[in-house]
């Protein structure tokens, strides 16, 4: 797979944490590419430097994406 | 502006922590669209406030006995969007439910118009509604 795109749409802020909206594009193996939105989360210590991240993803849109959905059962 | 984006979704909180559909149906447009990502029964998009209301929210209260609970953990407003970010737990036929979610909601016009939530496990959340 490979990133064909990315693009940072928002940033929304509070005291401690900053939520990134994203939307990435990534071409598949077999030559389709899946486009979908995705927020990253981000957790600020005492010297303002990030000490904790998580993505929020739809990850059942991607296991379709990458024709994974057999193996889940 | 982005006071005013808070503020509606305090009161959407609100709304429906208290059970007031009035004051929830208030703080959408008239074509509001609420996705659900996943595999699950749930999963879609819900258009208007009616189907939101009677098919969603209805659905997962009638699933969950009642149990299903949100807490808001932060508010992250801006000048059109508005990210949640909440626990979201219930149980439903011996299965337990408790996951972070980042519900991200796009206003136009001082009223929410479109809603996607993004799961912290999604993979738990299709398991649960499954």
């Amino acid at each position: 797979m490979q990133i064909q795109d990315f693009q940072v749409l928002d940033m929304l802020a509070s005291d401690r944490q900053v939520v990134v909206e994203v939307q990435i594009s990534i071409a598949m193996p077999g030559g389709s590419s899946v486009t979908d939105e995705e927020l990253h989360l981000y957790w600020l210590n005492d010297e303002g430097k990030i000490n904790r991240m998580r993505h929020y993803v739809d990850t059942a849109k991607q296991i379709t994406a990458y024709g994974l959905e057999s193996d889940l059962g | 502006m982005s006071v005013d984006a808070g503020l509606v979704v305090r009161r959407l909180y609100a709304a429906f922590q208290a059970g007031d559909n009035d004051a929830a149906r208030d703080c959408f447009t008239e074509d509001v669209v609420w996705h659900l990502p996943g595999r699950s029964p749930l999963a879609g998009d819900y258009v208007g406030f009616d189907r939101i209301a009677t098919e969603f929210f209805g659905r997962i209260r009638e699933l969950t006995s009642g149990t299903f609970k949100v807490e808001v953990l932060e508010i992250f407003p801006g000048d059109h969007r508005v990210v949640v970010l909440q626990r979201t737990s219930g149980e439903r036929g011996g299965r337990k439910l408790d996951i972070l979610v980042c519900q991200l909601m796009t206003l136009r016009d001082g009223r929410i118009a479109r809603v996607r939530g993004f799961q912290a496990d999604q993979y738990a959340l299709d398991a649960f509604w499954a």
